[in-house]
């Protein structure tokens, strides 16, 4: 049965691919007739060309097999999301392969290429297959690096981690998967050489921060990263008087102190870490416990105060102000005492959500769909997980603006939100204030959302579009970040799992 | 019935090795066929086309013809983007042109097109009486079939090998910090054009046009466009067929030492200047081209965008002078890769080459069949037969022919004389990349303005000169033409020619050296009175 | 709007138009939706040169784009001009093959409210017809009349007669569920229209002088019933310019007639377009500098910009300027100056639902337009002119600088110094750098609006009629003679 099935999308496949017969050939009215479409790459004689076959043939097989997904209901991890998990990924893997193999066949002595274009040529070689002569270009590249100009060294490493960890914006020479082995020989061999000890720091920063680790790390725990981040600490703490001054200068934050600088340092890449987690655990027991860990683990690797650390966790959760509208529930105030919640910041209005819709095309899927359709998954796992979205009102819904109110805004995004399976979750409007210039310029500004200011906790915690807030059965907030994506969502799911183990263990349940 | 994961895979595996496939995809899945014989030379077309000229015939037609075209486009991401039939026929009565054009090709529509030409040709019989339109003689050719010769077809070719090339050449330059490159309204077209005629003729051809000035773009700031490609009567290989690398390279470079110089306002007055070769097709083209249409220069475009300078044309052929030896404008369409050439023009006349100005002094002009018998007096001092020069053309054959400039070559200087040298020369004045102009509706005057502009002292640019505006005047102008160009530094650029009403544009070729002029008018074009 | 129920095919009628949606969507493969836009159009041309009728013509022709997103698919899009099954076959997988090459997950993300009611414009019908109906021998028996008022003359004339008729219409398959009346908010209903225009350039055996009069209209009748006065006009022109001589270029008083206002005034109408400031301000006149604690551009709105007996605006219910086209409009009139306040700038639908109050779209320059009139006449203005210059119309104007509207052009077929209160003598053509902001910030009179020669340039487009008044005004820039008459 999956066999046949497998035929039959096989060739559905195939005719979307292959241009189909021609219409009328020898007719004299015939029109438009469909294109050989078939090219021999092999023919090509520049690297650039290479390239661009790579990119079209990684776009166009990734938009067959996303489409084919959409027509089977699988939407939004692979559809929609930017980073085809690893499963799939193989089918748009063998055939860039195919496409680079036979491309790049006249290219294939890396010694002989300029060397000026190994960021092209290695990652093309990498897609064919053939690692060995990436990393001897690459080698070639190091290599020629003047022992004395430590600018160059650095932008040439900070280059070839790109390349090996997939960071260029070109598609066709991002890498997949990341290849931290290879980044950690290069690493190893030419990290040294930076005499400049803050440049280093820079280097091991950025690596510890690389977030494209997550897709295939099957637990957050074993983020390659880590290792970097230790050397990171270690150096951050052996610097000299004079170099910790020069810290705000080479990281561009002039307006900062070095002790600042350092604890910023520290902190995200503590946090892209995932730094907390060792102390999940302890969220089991109690929030208070956890967050005093947290800080305090924090604090060691940051080596400034725990509460000098910038993330909202352990604050009282304020209740969230303007109209509440709920599924069969009352409607109680949120965030509701005596429940695990996650209050998400998501508005209509906001770029990438519904925005304006003034055509067909502007109507379906996007990021705040995304972030929708990942609550539901929470939902369904989690049912006794309180969901409130926070929105505000803009005084237009997609293409209405006649006789728009907050009240029929939240109307609308209340079934917009129910059309996700989220009957269950609370939605509060806040009646955004704003003023107009006056006539006849009359444009809107609106003024600050008040359920964002409380939540920004003093203004020392940004609150954004998709940003998210988990709050604890007391009120207390465990965490906060921005949008619910690939590389947060297994973390947001241990919080909840730990949270809703918690009650349930207090409830005797 | 959901598939699962597996299944996608596997079949994503299959299509997937199979999109790679470098050999042309068609056992099995349905033949495409290799690239069509042209439509317009099978049996069904010419039918058409003799019913049409048999019904204006029938309804009274002293003389008729029909043109069918059938116009295919694609982008330069490789689709066909656009496809049009069109057929149009014209018919003379009673000394009155008369004509009717539609998209639909069919044998009643050919009949009352050939009727409704007619009809419309006496109507105008109510303004009064006309002198019978003369027709230069023309060859008969009975089922003949021209294909513009090109190298690569680009609809012929996969559109991926199109889309390829384009990103490659951009990604070419990007690999260059602060580079960007334009490809401007990039298309590929083919025409397929059936002609028959009362008098018997019955021609087909198939033309093919494609490119478009290519800019490279730096920090922008600066800008320059490429001289070696540009719109011509070719195939792809009007990009492929060239090291477009290497020149984009070398304006890089250039670019690069131009964003150096220090940048000046502009000082009016007068000054020598150095032209590239596309602002001399571009002075051409504006200065020459139209003011040597003869129904231009004789009033007959005067309701619309003017008349010419060439006010007399009897009196003024072989009488105007430029007042330079330098000055030898042929026409032709016939050259290979030209944007006008053909094998039969849009009356079935065989292309031709003539001099349209010699040494400085004005020998011919452009005309159609109707228009060459307008100078029947002047052949016959010269003992020159009356023929038309081929210049009828239109955009499709829903519109109706009208003179239209041809390809157009100004000829090079004697010397091996390029910018760089020609600047190298010249002790005190200017040099001007791309000049861009408008003429008034005499083609008398024009105010321009260059894309570049340099002061040039002792044999070198010293500054960018920014504002700069040419006050031209068109005899001037020529006559203060101080030296050509050699051979070699002779480009080809594509320029379009916009007549009628309502408006109709053709392409044609200009092909011109760089040039050097003396006093020429610089303004500041932004300054009031 | 009246239905031209089984026309005689010249232009395509709405159901025929309808018939090609369904048709098309009927041929479609993959699911998705399907798009069309269809325009069709006649012309009835009648030209002469030389006293001469040149060519007297019949065309018609249909434009579609065919667009088509399979399912999960972007749209691909094809043109044609071919509407028999097998084209219309080809063209949709051709449009098919483009829409498959990159994804977009369309619907079932959401729930939609149903759209809002759409009503289609309740405009000026600008469908005469007379103009539909209008002959070649219609056309000849005006060209006669013309032509014979230069040859009295001794002159030699080229001219113009035309009269078309098109249609448009653009609509899709999509979401067949929300809509709530006939069209989505974002199609464009059928809609028809007429044009007519009639024009003639007279100029003497030597060269030496050129008139011109035309007039464009919908309706045809109009031409026919002016055609003896516009060649009159254009007759006198072309004797009164003959022999012209040379003037210092300068900063002249000018009495621009209404056609030349029109000429002039175009890149003014073009910069009625809100959303441009907000994304190049400096490229618009209409900025007041950024601000940096509010993050925006200010805009002149509000503003004295120009004398306070300037207003310009648009009124799609004028039949005079012609109907709109935009699908998203709710009619109704714009103006952009009123009294010399800058009161509006025009936006764009999705400019009016993020930013301001209601929802309308307010028609942005580039269109028709009529500008208000005062009731000084041109003779009144040639008397109370010490010195200046009577300008018939420019040609060829082009904008120098966005910000201030600086233009450049030429004048053509008429101009002549007055001294005294008289027309004294012809003059030159000359060259102008001026901008029409200046003018109307120079203004000394108005004289009464009439509509001018404005036809639509290509072939199936709309027209964009206008409704000026002459203008005498200060200090107008002439910046060199140019030799062409």
């Amino acid at each position: 049965m999956a066999m046949r099935h497998a035929r039959i999308v096989g060739a559905a496949v195939l005719a979307t691919l292959v241009s189909a017969a021609g219409v009328g050939a020898q007719k004299p009215f015939a029109a438009f007739e469909l294109p050989d479409t078939a090219v021999d790459v092999s023919r090509y004689t520049t690297i650039e060309e290479c390239w661009a076959a790579v990119h079209r043939v990684m776009g166009d097989v990734t938009a067959q097999r996303k489409r084919l997904d959409a027509d089977n209901g699988i939407v939004w991890d692979t559809v929609f999301d930017g980073s085809p998990d690893e499963e799939v990924d193989s089918v748009v893997v063998s055939a860039v392969a195919e496409t680079a193999r036979r491309c790049m066949a006249r290219f294939a002595e890396p010694d002989t290429l300029p060397l000026d274009m190994y960021w092209i040529v290695a990652p093309l070689y990498m897609h064919a297959g053939w690692e060995d002569k990436a990393r001897a270009l690459v080698e070639r590249r190091l290599a020629a690096v003047d022992p004395d100009n430590q600018t160059e060294l650095v932008a040439a490493i900070d280059s070839i981690i790109n390349l090996y960890l997939g960071g260029f914006e070109h598609r066709a020479l991002t890498i997949r998967p990341p290849r931290y082995d290879l980044v950690d020989e290069v690493v190893d061999r030419y990290g040294g050489r930076i005499a400049d000890r803050l440049k280093r720091i820079r280097l091991y920063q950025r690596l510890a921060e690389w977030k494209y680790q997550d897709l295939l790390s099957d637990s957050v725990t074993e983020r390659p990263g880590r290792k970097y981040m230790k050397r990171m600490v270690a150096l951050l703490g052996s610097l000299t008087d004079a170099e910790r001054q020069r810290l705000p200068e080479e990281f561009n934050a002039m307006l900062y102190s070095p002790e600042e600088v350092t604890g910023g340092i520290l902190t995200l890449a503590g946090l892209h870490m995932g730094g907390f987690l060792v102390v999940l655990d302890s969220l089991r027991s109690s929030t208070a416990a956890f967050v005093r860990l947290a800080r305090e683990s924090f604090a060691s690797l940051v080596g400034t105060a725990p509460d000098a650390i910038p993330l909202p966790m352990g604050e009282q959760a304020p209740t969230l102000e303007g109209l509440v509208l709920c599924g069969e529930e009352s409607c109680e105030p949120r965030p509701r005492r005596g429940r695990v919640s996650i209050v998400v910041f998501m508005s209509p209005g906001d770029n990438g959500c519904i925005k304006v819709i003034d055509g067909p095309n502007r109507m379906g899927a996007n990021w705040c769909s995304l972030t929708l359709n990942r609550l539901r998954q929470f939902q369904d796992r989690f049912p006794e997980l309180d969901i409130t979205i926070v929105a505000r009102s803009h005084g237009y819904w997609g293409y209405h603006k006649e006789g728009i109110t907050p009240q029929r805004e939240a109307e609308l995004t209340r079934r917009w939100i129910d059309s996700f399976g989220l009957e269950r979750a609370a939605l509060v409007m806040e009646e955004t204030d704003y003023w107009r210039l006056p006539h006849p310029d009359e444009r809107r500004i609106d003024r600050e959302s008040v359920n964002a200011r409380n939540y920004s906790f003093g203004g020392r915690w940004p609150v954004g579009e998709r940003m998210w807030f988990l709050i604890d059965e007391d009120g207390i907030v465990v965490y906060g970040e921005h949008g619910i994506d690939r590389v947060n969502k297994p973390l947001l799911s241990a919080l909840i799992e730990a949270l809703v183990s918690r009650k349930g263990a207090r409830a005797g349940t | 019935m959901r598939i699962s994961r597996r299944d996608l895979l596997k079949a994503g595996m299959g299509a997937a090795a199979l999109a790679a496939l470098p050999r042309p995809l068609r056992a099995g899945l349905g033949e495409l066929g290799p690239a069509l014989p042209p439509l317009v030379q099978s049996a069904e077309v010419k039918e058409l086309a003799l019913r049409a000229v048999e019904a204006a015939r029938s309804a009274g037609a002293a003389y008729a013809d029909v043109r069918l075209t059938r116009t295919r486009s694609r982008g330069r991401r490789g689709m066909a983007d656009s496809e049009r039939l069109t057929v149009g026929v014209r018919a003379l009565v009673d000394g009155y042109w008369g004509f009717a054009s539609s998209r639909v090709w069919s044998p009643d529509e050919m009949a009352r097109l050939g009727r409704s030409a007619v009809e419309n040709a006496r109507a105008a019989t109510l303004v009064g009486p006309a002198p019978a339109v003369g027709l230069a003689p023309a060859p008969v050719a009975r089922d003949e079939h021209w294909t513009m010769p090109i190298e690569i077809n680009p609809f012929a070719i996969s559109p991926f090998e199109i889309e390829d090339y384009f990103f490659s050449l951009s990604a070419f330059v990007q690999r260059f910090r602060d580079f960007d490159v334009g490809f401007g309204d990039v298309d590929f077209t083919v025409q397929d054009r059936a002609f028959a005629s009362s008098e018997g003729s019955y021609v087909t051809q198939r033309v093919y046009r494609s490119g478009a000035p290519l800019v490279v773009r730096y920090k922008d700031r600066l800008a320059r466009t490429l001289d070696v490609v540009d719109r011509a009567g070719m195939g792809f290989e009007v990009y492929k067929g060239q090291p477009i690398r290497e020149h984009v390279r070398r304006v890089m470079e250039e670019l690069e030492e131009d964003a150096k110089l220090p940048v000046k306002p502009v000082e009016v007055g007068r000054y020598e200047v150095v032209f590239d070769a596309r602002s001399i097709a571009t002075l051409v083209a504006a200065t020459l081209g139209q003011a040597t249409q003869l129904d231009r220069a004789l009033g007959y475009e005067a309701n619309a965008s003017g008349t010419s300078y060439f006010n007399d044309p009897l009196a003024m052929l072989g009488q105007f002078d430029f007042g330079t030896p330098l000055l030898t404008l042929t026409a032709n369409r016939t050259e290979r890769g030209g944007l006008a050439t053909v094998a039969w023009d849009d009356e079935g006349v065989p292309s031709d080459e003539f001099v349209l100005i010699r040494e400085g002094v004005l020998e011919d002009f452009q005309t159609t069949r109707e228009s060459a018998t307008w100078l029947a007096e002047y052949y016959a001092r010269k003992g020159r037969p009356v023929r038309s020069h081929g210049c009828a053309a239109a955009p499709s054959a829903l519109e109706a022919p009208m003179t239209h400039t041809p390809n157009l070559v100004l000829s090079p200087g004697p010397e091996a004389l390029d910018f760089d040298a020609a600047v190298a020369g010249m002790k005190r004045g200017l040099a001007v990349r791309e000049l861009a102009v408008r003429t008034d509706f005499q083609d008398l005057s024009a105010t321009g303005a260059g894309m570049i502009v340099y002061e040039v002292k002792d044999g070198k640019r010293v500054a960018l000169v920014a504002g700069a505006g040419f006050l031209l005047r068109t005899v001037d102008l020529w006559k203060n033409l101080v030296a050509l160009g050699g051979p070699e530094s002779c480009r080809r650029f594509a320029r379009v020619s916009t007549k009628g009403e309502p408006a109709q544009a053709t392409y044609h070729s200009v092909t011109a050296p760089v040039a050097v002029f003396k006093d020429v008018t610089i303004i500041d074009p932004k300054r009031k009175a | 709007m009246r239905e031209i129920a089984g026309s005689d095919g010249r232009i395509l009628s709405r159901e025929e138009c309808q018939e090609l949606l369904r048709r098309a969507h009927a041929l479609a493969e993959g699911g998705g939706e399907t798009q069309i836009h269809v325009t069709s159009w006649w012309h009835g041309e009648l030209r002469w040169g030389c006293n001469r009728v040149t060519l007297v013509t019949d065309r018609r022709n249909v434009g579609l784009v065919l667009a088509r997103a399979v399912r999960n698919g972007v749209y691909g899009s094809v043109s044609l001009n071919q509407l028999d099954d097998r084209s219309l076959e080809a063209a949709v997988r051709a449009a098919e093959w483009q829409s498959r090459r990159r994804v977009l997950a369309l619907r079932g993300w959401g729930y939609f409210p149903p759209f809002p009611h759409y009503d289609p414009f309740a405009n000026a019908a600008i469908w005469s017809d007379a103009t539909f109906g209008a002959t070649a021998e219609a056309r000849a028996e005006v060209a006669r009349r013309m032509i014979s008022r230069a040859k009295t003359a001794g002159m030699l004339s080229a001219g113009y007669l035309e009269v078309r008729a098109a249609t448009t219409m653009a609509f899709g398959t999509e979401f067949p569920e929300l809509r709530t009346g006939e069209h989505a908010f974002w199609e464009q209903p059928y809609v028809r229209w007429t044009q007519a225009q009639g024009s003639m350039t007279v100029r003497n055996a030597a060269g030496t002088g050129s008139g011109w009069a035309g007039l464009s209209s919908y309706d045809w009748l109009q031409i026919e019933r002016a055609c003896d006065e516009l060649a009159e006009r254009a007759v006198q022109k072309c004797i009164a310019s003959q022999d012209p001589v040379a003037l210092e270029p300068g900063r002249y008083t000018v009495i621009l007639e209404p056609q030349a206002v029109a000429d002039l005034m175009d890149v003014l109408v073009r910069s009625f377009f809100r959303e441009l400031i907000e994304s190049q301000g400096t490229a618009s006149p209409w900025h007041l500098g950024f601000d940096e604690a509010l993050r925006l551009w200010r805009t002149k709105l509000g503003m004295k910009v120009v004398d306070e007996r300037v207003t310009i605006g648009h009124d799609p219910a004028d039949p005079r300027l012609g109907i709109v086209m935009h699908p998203l409009e709710w009619p109704g009139p714009v103006t952009w100056i009123e009294r010399g306040v800058l009161k509006s700038l025009g936006h764009g639908f999705r400019y009016a639902m993020e930013h301001l109050p209601g929802r309308h779209a307010l028609r942005t320059g580039e269109i028709s337009y009529s500008m208000a009139g005062g009731d000084v006449s041109i003779d009144e203005m040639i008397r109370t002119t010490r010195r200046g210059l009577l300008v018939s119309r420019f040609w060829n104007v082009q904008l120098l600088d966005g910000e201030s509207l600086l233009s450049t052009g030429y004048t053509r077929d008429g101009l002549w110094l007055i001294e005294n209160g008289q027309i004294t003598k012809a003059v030159k053509n000359l060259r102008f750098t001026e901008s029409p902001l200046f003018v109307l910030n120079n203004l000394e009179a108005l004289g009464e609006a009439v509509p001018v020669f404005r036809p639509t340039r290509r072939e199936g487009g709309y027209p964009t009629p206008a409704v000026v008044p002459a203008i005498k005004a200060r200090d107008f820039s002439f910046t060199s003679p140019i030799d062409a008459i």
